[in-house]
């Protein structure tokens, strides 16, 4: 396993607080599916340096690791693979969160407005996450 | 087993006719000694039949065996079974890919994936299916 991947996986166990991470899909009032999961996250208010722009103080910066989301949860579940397109861009990768996606942070759902996933030799060590409301 | 838990083998809204289309599988399930399914159709209006298999691998995802088949029509609902592989299969059966008869379900055979495969016919619309599996 990556080493910083590794270091982030053992701050999470032993002092991340849990969130959930939820998606949806479809429409319509009986429509709707939901997938959700349960991981360990680092939840940070943001600093004065950050608040920026319209990013106010009701938005909280979120890191999880790649490892509990999709090695143990195998968050969102089972998906429609995306056949190789031969381009030199392979498809995106379906499992990281979207803005579509909610995230249970501290009690209430909240929209995710920034993900940023970060990858070291090849491999994702952290997924970051800007959720708001 | 090492990761009981629930798991989600197949969210999708459902929509055009979809034709034995595969999931990809919830992997690392080795030692999984019964499974309680749940298939649920949120039903808007249209379509005609909606099938998902729940299956199973013994050889690492190179065939896929049906172990339940969950019909649905043009109406709503949620069906739930455990199946549990401590049951004992003296009968050997021929294994299926997509092909298990309507609501039947083949119990005492779990392997160490699973995944879902649907087939639907006819036009849904604000509909959407969904099968979990809660292992252990």
């Amino acid at each position: 396993m990556n080493t910083l991947l590794a270091q982030l996986n053992r701050r999470l166990k032993r002092r991340g607080e849990f969130i959930w991470m939820e998606r949806r899909v479809g429409t319509g009032a009986n429509g709707v599916m939901t997938v959700r999961a349960k991981v360990p996250a680092i939840v940070r208010a943001l600093t004065v340096e950050q608040l920026v722009g319209n990013i106010t103080t009701q938005n909280y910066f979120v890191i999880i690791s790649p490892t509990h989301l999709y090695d143990e949860k195998q968050w969102p579940g089972g998906i429609v693979v995306n056949a190789q397109t031969f381009g030199i861009i392979p498809p995106s990768d379906q499992r990281l969160p979207t803005s579509n996606d909610n995230a249970y942070v501290r009690g209430r759902s909240r929209a995710i407005s920034v993900i940023k996933p970060v990858f070291d030799r090849d491999a994702c060590i952290r997924i970051e996450m800007m959720v708001a409301g | 087993m090492l990761n009981p838990g629930a798991y989600t083998l197949l969210e999708m809204p459902l929509t055009a006719a979809n034709n034995a289309v595969a999931m990809s599988s919830i992997t690392d399930l080795e030692g999984m000694q019964a499974v309680t399914l749940e298939a649920q159709l949120g039903y808007g209006s249209g379509g005609t039949t909606c099938k998902v298999w729940v299956q199973t691998t013994l050889d690492n995802g190179q065939t896929w065996i049906d172990i339940a088949c969950f019909a649905f029509g043009a109406a709503g609902g949620i069906k739930v079974v455990n199946l549990s592989g401590m049951t004992p299969v003296t009968t050997a059966f021929a294994p299926s890919d997509g092909a298990l008869a309507d609501n039947t379900f083949i119990d005492g055979v779990l392997g160490t994936a699973l995944r879902a495969k649907i087939t639907s016919t006819g036009t849904y619309a604000s509909s959407g299916v969904a099968v979990r599996a809660c292992a252990r």
